[in-house]
């Protein structure tokens, strides 16, 4: 399991709400035959949690479909044929810095009270940063996300959903660790080579050049 | 060429795509032929264009039927191209509302048209992910039927039909 209970619980979803998503094609083949490895690899790369005692403010890994509670991954809650469907969960610590400041000086203010001097050493200074940074992680819980993700093996599509640059840079990295397999977001490109162009047509995109339909440009 | 080469240098088909589509719209109601079927691919209430060198000079319109106003055809006129468009997809019976960007070939906010299961079972799902895929697989199917002629001879005809399109007077020019 993931961990403690997350203080929201944002799921952009595949079964309900808003429909905005990214939508990729794998490069590389995967079939049916390959869907216990692909199983074992999402456990491997499940969401682990972030601890408090952590340096790591982010932590990404993948969760259940629609559950980002569960992580442990079967055949019966990852597969709807030709579907295979999980969450990319994100852990942040989302600490207010007023308060860090505040609790620092506050620390720092003791801290020359006791030693009689008026400026601490630097390493000082990071031990009771880190100090108060643990300190506030373990009186509060990290705020986390999951965004559905929904992989036709069929027909090699994949829909991420969100547009969220930033996630989507995570979630293409973590696919292609997960199942070994390249995915590109659709392009005016991709779209071209991927729509079942005649093959001799799409080898005219290569030196295309944009059409000039007015004088003014 | 490298692959992302080959992205960044194709990225204005997407723009290009949308122009034909509103010249169908305009033209023969945005009724497209795909495979065996016909269907009614529609500009809808809210269009965005740039300045192809300079992407500070939009034009932003909103509400009605902006595609046929004359400030957009303007926009063109100008050189702007869309980059940005609300879009209706009719299919027979069943309708798609949908925003798209041009230039990633992406759609969001998408409404699909009633389910007949909304239950969160494993067939409403499938239902759902199968009236997503008919959406992008018919825009596919017609962004197709665009590089059938972008990309082949018969493309010089088709732009300068274009050019002439853009080229007509606005209705506000018109009546002057």
């Amino acid at each position: 399991m993931a961990g403690a209970l997350p203080n929201s619980e944002a799921l952009v979803g595949a079964s309900r709400g808003s429909i905005s998503y990214t939508l990729y094609r794998t490069r590389g083949e995967f079939d049916r035959a390959q869907l216990d490895t692909a199983i074992e690899r999402m456990n491997e790369f499940k969401f682990r949690g972030l601890s408090p005692e952590s340096e790591a403010d982010v932590e990404n890994g993948w969760c259940v479909f629609d559950d980002l509670l569960q992580t442990d991954f079967d055949a019966g809650n990852v597969f709807v044929d030709p579907y295979i469907r999980f969450g990319l969960r994100t852990d942040r610590w989302a600490l207010p810095s007023a308060l860090v400041k505040a609790q620092i000086a506050k620390r720092l203010n003791k801290l020359a009270e006791q030693t009689k001097r008026s400026r601490p050493t630097k390493k000082e200074k990071e031990e009771i940063r880190s100090f108060v940074v643990a300190e506030m992680k373990r009186n509060m819980l990290p705020s986390a996300s999951a965004v559905d993700v929904v992989w036709n093996i069929e027909d090699g599509t994949v829909r991420f959903w969100t547009q969220s640059t930033r996630k989507r840079e995570v979630f293409e990295e973590l696919f292609q660790s997960t199942f070994d397999l390249e995915i590109k977001p659709t392009t005016p490109y991709l779209a071209a080579t991927s729509c079942g162009l005649d093959p001799e047509l799409t080898g005219n995109l290569d030196g295309l050049e944009r059409a000039i339909f007015t004088e003014l440009r | 060429m490298d692959y992302m080469d080959l992205v960044e240098n194709t990225e204005f088909l997407g723009p290009e795509f949308i122009l034909w589509v509103w010249w169908m719209h305009d033209r023969n109601d945005g009724r497209v032929e795909v495979g065996d079927e016909w269907v009614e691919l529609l500009l809808d209430e809210q269009i965005m264009l740039e300045g192809t060198l300079d992407a500070a000079e939009s034009t932003r319109l909103k509400g009605g039927s902006p595609a046929d106003s004359p400030e957009a055809h303007k926009a063109l006129q100008m050189g702007k191209h869309v980059t940005r468009v609300k879009m209706t997809l009719n299919k027979g019976e069943r309708q798609w509302k949908f925003m798209f960007d041009t230039r990633k070939f992406a759609t969001s906010g998408v409404k699909i048209p009633a389910e007949l299961r909304a239950d969160g079972s494993d067939e409403s799902f499938i239902e759902r992910m199968a009236l997503l895929e008919e959406l992008d697989a018919t825009l596919h199917a017609v962004f197709r039927s665009f590089l059938a002629t972008r990309l082949a001879p018969a493309w010089a005809a088709q732009h300068s039909d274009l050019k002439a399109w853009i080229a007509l007077p606005t209705s506000d020019e018109a009546r002057a």
